[in-house]
């Protein structure tokens, strides 16, 4: 790490590696109108999410849920509808200026099915804190580790997701993160 | 939503492919508010950075609102599970995103396989995936690892 980098992730900061939240329920289960919004959102016709005959001919109990769906509404654990302390990085000492947020990619596996009612709850972990100086500045790469399992305990979903915190109006130039991996 | 190539393909079995065959390659957009607001929509993400032209412009100097992450990824892998047809099984995928989607632009996404198990009792692929805009610029990779049937697939539970 530069020297720049090293005094940006202040002892503070460096100390929030490993703290973690949950396991939160999700406030719902999962629910027709969740799989019709993010088939309406992603276009995607594939009948494995919608048809019980093409489900339990390819071996399924129920229809499976399309794979991304099962995490992306972690959010839900985290806003009015669910636990507020759930959030992980509320609090975070990041610099004030820190308030721009990009996606810069994760890992993930898929362990097993979740369908319709199964209600899901999530942990996360802070693994990692970062900084890297890119061509939009200098960011601060957070990579969180998150478990998704179902009711019955089974784990359907571990990820592995780095956010870059960037400052703001810094992020300004077009291209920024091609060669750091560090956009939206 | 500007889909251009067709919907799921039929079902391809472990026994018939083979490494460097491709992915179908899919095109989507051009990239609207009405895509991004759908997305945010669903993930209950109201981040304006995908929505508010003006915000963005202030707030993050970009020219336009961009595309989240998760819908491009959630496109990525809509080509991935379609090409693997009901009976696949999506194990594990790896994803860098390395350059924006604007309002406006492209989002076309490619794969091929790279890695075969050489057992049919482990039927699994690994394949690389790839992302670019309408310019040919990359704006994603990634890596996944994939099981196809093979001609007794078992049940998943």
């Amino acid at each position: 790490m530069t020297a720049e980098a090293s005094t940006i992730i202040t002892p503070e900061l460096q100390a929030w590696v490993g703290s973690s939240v949950g396991p939160i329920q999700l406030p719902e289960s999962l629910t027709p109108a969740d799989v019709r919004r993010y088939l309406d959102a992603t276009g995607d016709t594939n009948p494995l999410w919608t048809d019980e005959s093409v489900a339990r001919e390819a071996g399924y109990a129920a229809c499976p849920v399309p794979p991304m769906l099962v995490f992306e509404l972690y959010r839900r654990a985290e806003g009015a509808t669910g636990a507020g302390d759930a959030n992980l990085w509320k609090g975070m000492p990041l610099p004030t200026n820190y308030t721009d947020t990009r996606n810069a990619g994760n890992k993930i596996e898929w362990l097993a099915p979740a369908s319709l009612d199964d209600r899901l709850e999530v942990r996360h972990q802070l693994a990692d804190i970062t900084a890297r100086q890119g061509r939009a500045g200098l960011g601060i790469y957070i990579t969180r580790e998150s478990e998704f399992r179902k009711q019955d305990g089974i784990v359907v979903v571990r990820l592995r997701a780095t956010t870059v915190k960037l400052p703001a109006n810094k992020s300004a130039k077009d291209g920024e993160g091609r060669s750091r991996g560090a956009d939206h | 939503m500007g889909v251009i190539s067709a919907a799921t393909s039929a079902q391809p079995w472990f026994v018939d492919v083979q490494v460097g065959d491709q992915i179908p390659t899919r095109e989507f957009g051009p990239l609207t508010i009405l895509e991004t607001v759908r997305w945010a929509g669903f993930q209950e993400n109201w981040a304006r950075l995908h929505f508010d032209r003006d915000y963005v412009r202030e707030h993050s100097g970009l020219r336009t609102f961009i595309a989240s992450g998760a819908y491009r990824q959630a496109l990525l892998l809509r080509v991935v599970t379609d090409w693997i047809g009901t009976r696949g099984w999506l194990r594990k995928v790896n994803v860098r995103q390395t350059s924006p989607t604007y309002e406006g632009d492209l989002m076309r996404f490619s794969g091929r396989i790279v890695e075969k198990s050489e057992s049919p009792a482990d039927p699994w692929l690994v394949c690389e995936l790839q992302g670019e805009n309408q310019d040919g610029q990359q704006i994603m990779t990634g890596r996944c690892t994939v099981t196809l049937p093979t001609r007794a697939a078992e049940p998943k539970g």
